[in-house]
């Protein structure tokens, strides 16, 4: 088999195999490692009073591949991915990119209106927003002075 | 023990302005490498890179890989989880004497950067007539 690739023996790229080997290790001991615990995609999550949003690293992904579904106060986000080659007569020098299904939930911090959640999916970054339900949005109560 | 802030945390309470501020982190992004007949294939997941951010280089048969993580920071929200934070993807390939560097092409999207390097001429498996005299 022709080898087409090479490493650099100077020692910048000694510390970079050694951080790549680190990563791969992380990756392979799943939820011991990084700080996605292992878990795919890694995400972002940001509050408000009246939302949440949620950044999922989900590059190359096709969105109709891609189900998300709200309940309560449960967010939850799951797919398939196949970043494989098309072609039959492909050799694979080095295979690192996630393969197959993946999933993660959100706990959020209030009930959700799940009728008026959106998603967009942007440079490979799936953002969801969750507003806040109506209903469990806190309320001010005046109290009767008689 | 005081708990340092993310670059992204940072970014969203407004604490850095600029790009050049918050230098970041450096990822290695995943690759996945195959052959074909044609050459090799390079696939560099770069999520949050967008077209312009996204740089390759080829010198000496070094290849480099970078591209700049964009987070677009909701206004009026706060960081509470940061599995991913500010910074930067690079990662450098030694190419063979095989590869035509005047040839390599790359395309960029949804976040995915593929890199096509095709082989020379000479390189590729080729078919041999024999004469018969």
């Amino acid at each position: 088999m022709t080898v087409l690739l090479e490493r650099f023996g100077d020692p910048w790229s000694v510390l970079r195999e050694m951080e790549e080997m680190q990563s791969r290790m992380n990756r392979a001991f799943g939820q011991w490692g990084g700080p996605a615990g292992g878990r795919y995609p890694s995400i972002n999550v940001w509050t408000a009073s009246d939302g949440v949003i949620v950044d999922l690293a989900l590059p190359g992904v096709d969105p109709k591949a891609v189900d998300i579904s709200v309940e309560g106060d449960r967010l939850e986000v799951s797919g398939t991915r196949e970043p494989g080659a098309t072609e039959k007569d492909a050799r694979y020098h080095g295979k690192e990119c996630y393969e197959g299904e993946f999933a993660r939930a959100v706990h959020l911090p209030f009930r959700a209106e799940a009728g008026k959640v959106s998603a967009r999916y942007r440079n490979g970054v799936l953002r969801i927003s969750v507003p806040r339900a109506e209903a469990d949005k806190p309320k001010q109560v005046t109290i009767e002075v008689s | 023990m005081t708990q340092e802030k993310t670059n992204l945390e940072k970014k969203t309470s407004g604490e850095v302005q600029s790009e050049a501020e918050a230098v970041g982190l450096t990822y290695v992004p995943a690759v996945d490498i195959y052959e074909n007949e044609h050459g090799l294939v390079m696939r560099v997941e770069m999520p949050g890179v967008d077209e312009g951010s996204a740089n390759v280089h080829i010198e000496k048969n070094l290849l480099s890989i970078e591209g700049k993580v964009h987070t677009e920071v909701p206004e009026g929200y706060s960081l509470v989880r940061a599995e991913n934070d500010a910074g930067a993807y690079r990662r450098a390939f030694q190419l063979s004497g095989e590869i035509d560097p005047a040839g390599v092409k790359a395309k960029m999207k949804n976040g995915v950067l593929q890199v096509l390097l095709p082989k020379r001429e000479e390189a590729k498996p080729r078919k041999i007539e024999i004469n018969v005299n």
